[in-house]
């Protein structure tokens, strides 16, 4: 594979492109994102423990990162931050950075949703 | 003459025509069209749509007057020392190929290129590397220094046995220009043919042929405010007399047995079927702009430009320029790339928020991206009718996305 890791044109480049699989994001790393958030919130107070809060820290960072870094709907997410972007800079970077997230959110409030409509 | 480049926007029709304002600056892809080059394609189309030389009636005697005067235009625009050195392709890449096919290439030759062509100046020497036993070399180029190891240059012509040396004039990846006279000079020290792609480097370089001393040079009308679909091919006459045509059929030959034929003159044997006349005319007014602007004027405009460019950008940490820091070694381009984004992301959101039009990806230069191991980048081209107000603009939306996304 291109170690782009981006479908090319001759001259352009589409949207990146991983291999990252969606379930395994929504499976794994949105769990752990929602813990270890939880986990720092509880331990904030608790200044003594410095290392676990770093290693929640990254586990948190580094699992937001996989999350945004996968292609999803890369076109509306542009389309959105760039139409936001005159009303406010800041917000469209928000939107551009949590979209992805947002979409994960929305997928796991559906899927407890529906758990909940069945049982 | 001063540039006032609100007058020179009045001629091109986009602004016009658009109801939304936009920001062109693709220039390096292709450049907008003067009214004055729409005007003379349609004029071809509107009065004497025919052919040349062939039709002996009054449109053709109209279209053969005009389809010389515009080789006669071209010829003196790169001081050519006669009208039949200067051959009409379809664009830079159809020209090279000419001579990749034409050269009577013998077992161990060897092509010389750098190490960032385009891949109009890579893969024909790439397949006929396949095709034939000749070997294709290349010699590295600093983009970041904007420089060219002379001394490493010289050591491959002298250690391999180079037929020929083909080179950019103009980087469309990072705007450097390199030193063609002096690489000129070594290359015919040995022996070699060269060919120069020029593709960039019409607008803001007067380029020279007998003061290149290069055997060909080749350019695309289209990256110089003329017609797409127009290349040109300039070649010594003594170069061109021993190329063999790449394709063949009507104007090639001047008599035709079933078994053999008599070719026509240069430059006519390498324009086969009918021709782009409408390309031809449309080019000769292209330069007419050109030169009424003048290229130090233009080079002068551009620089200007990139400058406010470079110095907002120069100083973020997020951003890496893929090129020299001084915007005057590359003043009608600035690549770069922003840490942790996607380049093709940030262009989409440049277009959407305020319809600045740039370019992401690997520019045609894939095989130096994947030696560099860069991702594609953002490349700004700046052209003649760009302002300081849309520099600033640029500033303004891509400064929040390098502290914001």
């Amino acid at each position: 594979m291109s170690m782009f890791d981006q479908e090319l044109e001759c001259c352009g480049a589409e949207f990146e492109k991983n291999h990252i699989s969606f379930f395994g994001l929504l499976t794994l790393s949105f769990p752990v994102i929602v813990i270890s958030f939880v986990l720092l919130v509880i331990l904030s107070p608790l200044r003594l423990f410095k290392k676990r809060f770093q290693i929640l820290e990254t586990l948190f960072r580094s699992c937001m990162k996989l999350i945004s870094e996968k292609p999803l709907m890369a076109k509306t997410k542009c389309s959105l931050a760039g139409s936001m972007f005159k009303v406010s800079p800041r917000l469209s970077g928000l939107t551009f950075k949590y979209f992805n997230f947002s979409i994960y959110l929305f997928v796991w409030i559906l899927i407890l949703t529906l758990l909940k409509v069945v049982f | 003459m001063s540039y006032k480049v609100n007058d020179i926007r009045d001629q091109f029709p986009p602004f016009k025509n658009n109801k939304k304002e936009f920001i062109y600056m693709d220039n390096a892809c292709t450049t907008l069209r003067p009214q004055s080059v729409i005007e003379s394609i349609t004029d071809y189309y509107n009065y004497h749509p025919s052919c040349h030389n062939r039709a002996l009636h009054t449109f053709g005697k109209q279209t053969t007057e005009k389809f010389s005067e515009a080789r006669s235009k071209i010829s003196k625009f790169v001081n050519a020392k006669s009208a039949n050195e200067i051959i009409f392709t379809k664009n830079t890449t159809e020209a090279i190929n000419i001579i990749a096919k034409g050269i009577n290439w013998q077992s161990g030759d060897c092509i010389l290129t750098t190490d960032m062509e385009h891949n109009s100046n890579l893969l024909p020497w790439q397949f006929l590397a396949k095709e034939k036993e000749v070997n294709h070399l290349q010699f590295d180029v600093d983009v970041y220094e904007g420089s060219v190891d002379l001394s490493g240059f010289e050591k491959i012509l002298k250690e391999n046995k180079v037929k020929l040396v083909s080179f950019f004039h103009t980087s469309n990846v990072s705007g450097i220009t390199l030193p063609v006279r002096k690489l000129t000079e070594i290359a015919k020290k040995y022996g070699a043919i060269v060919l120069v792609d020029c593709a960039q480097a019409m607008i803001t370089h007067k380029v020279d042929v007998q003061d290149l001393g290069a055997d060909f040079i080749a350019f695309s009308m289209h990256k110089s405010f003329g017609p797409s679909g127009f290349g040109i091919l300039y070649g010594k006459s003594e170069q061109l007399e021993l190329l063999t045509p790449m394709i063949f059929g009507g104007e090639t030959v001047v008599d035709a047995y079933y078994d053999s034929c008599t070719f026509s003159e240069i430059p006519f044997r390498f324009e086969a079927g009918l021709q782009n006349y409408s390309g031809a005319i449309g080019s000769s007014a292209a330069i007419d702009f050109i030169e009424d602007l003048g290229q130090e004027n233009i080079k002068a405009h551009l620089l200007e430009l990139n400058t406010l460019l470079t110095d907002a950008l120069a100083g973020e940490d997020r951003v890496k320029i893929i090129g020299p820091k001084d915007p005057a070694l590359r003043p009608s381009i600035l690549n770069f790339t922003i840490e942790n984004l996607d380049m093709a992301e940030v262009s989409v959101i440049l277009d959407k928020s305020h319809r600045i039009m740039v370019r992401s990806g690997v520019h045609c230069c894939h095989a130096w991206y994947h030696k560099q191991e860069l991702k594609p980048t953002l490349r700004v081209s700046l052209s003649v009718y760009n302002t300081v107000e849309e520099i600033k603009t640029f500033i303004k939306a891509i400064t929040p996305i390098i502290r914001f996304y």
